[in-house]
């Protein structure tokens, strides 16, 4: 699923970007959707918990947590980078004529992100509501 | 741990300083002291508009300016002994600048999702930061918007020591969603 959507955003930054820097930006916003994916998870299931798996609970300090956080997400971008720096070449091949690629549109990438980040807020007023 | 110190003062061990810029942050979050965090966030936030106003201030240069500036940059780097091409300063600037640029904005929004996450509310600068990095990688359009928005946000830090995202959370007051685990 990630060689999929890393090849969509390469293709869609390839056209854009006028080739300069295709790789590092596709991967960057891989990385954006990967995190926004945990971090929808993880909400949702803390918030069906009503928070008992919460973070905050731990003996550490929150800053050291989100700091950790922050590196967590720095690497996984460098991860995709060097991933898909080396393999980029053979996934354009793979996909080329794949069947999504008409049904399948790169602003659909950014509902997503959107709705990734969302949907714990809108679970959570359902849960209220009910 | 955080500190009762004065605004705007950090203790580490038996020091105590003062960080220029940090006291309008404590008093932005509404604690008595600076922490990690709040010192990792005027980081990002800073250079975050840095490098959003070089990369602005590159874009604003004609192709025959970046040429002449590349050029003189080329010579003064063979004169320190270092023979780097002129094309190759002209076209890395831009991909240096576009890559931090975006890397930032990238650090923003995990910094904001970790503060959701860990805190468990929601701002409305959550939301103006997710916002920005979704609009950043809309080509063209948002990547003006995207450096736009990062000058604005470095005018606003310079002359009020607020970011943009500080004076929205204290426009709007209390958090949009107030510890979302309880329910």
């Amino acid at each position: 699923m990630f060689d999929y959507i890393f090849f969509r955003l390469y293709c869609f930054y390839y056209k854009n970007e006028k080739r300069s820097t295709p790789v590092s930006t596709a991967a960057l916003y891989l990385s954006v959707l990967q995190i926004l994916m945990i971090f929808s998870l993880y909400m949702l299931v803390n918030i069906s918990l009503k928070g008992k798996i919460a973070l905050k609970e731990l003996p550490m300090d929150g800053a050291y947590l989100k700091l950790g956080f922050v590196v967590f997400a720095l690497l996984l971008n460098l991860f995709n980078y060097i991933i898909y720096k080396r393999k980029h070449k053979t996934l354009v091949e793979k996909f080329r004529n794949h069947p999504l690629n008409k049904k399948f549109k790169v602003w659909m990438l950014y509902i997503l992100g959107a709705g990734l980040f969302l949907l714990p807020f809108l679970y959570r007023a359902i849960l209220k509501m009910v | 741990m955080r500190f009762d110190n004065p605004p705007g003062w950090v203790q580490t061990g038996d020091l105590m300083f003062n960080i220029p810029g940090t006291e309008i942050i404590s008093t932005a979050a509404g604690q008595g002291g600076v922490d990690g965090m709040d010192i990792a966030n005027y980081i990002v936030s800073n250079s975050g508009t840095l490098v959003g106003g070089a990369q602005y201030g590159m874009h604003s240069l004609t192709n025959s300016q970046q040429w002449k500036y590349s050029y003189t940059a080329s010579k003064y780097l063979k004169g320190k002994g270092i023979n780097v091409q002129t094309r190759i300063i002209k076209h890395g600037a831009n991909g240096v600048l576009k890559n931090a640029s975006r890397n930032i904005t990238y650090i923003g929004l995990a910094l904001s999702v970790a503060d959701v996450a860990i805190d468990g509310e929601l701002r409305a600068s959550h939301l103006l930061n997710a916002g920005m990095v979704g609009v950043s990688a809309i080509p063209f359009a948002g990547w003006i918007i995207g450096g736009s928005y990062f000058v604005a946000d470095m005018i606003t830090l310079g002359v009020t020591g607020q970011s943009i995202g500080q004076h929205l959370d204290n426009y709007v007051g209390n958090p949009l969603v107030d510890d979302i685990y309880n329910w």
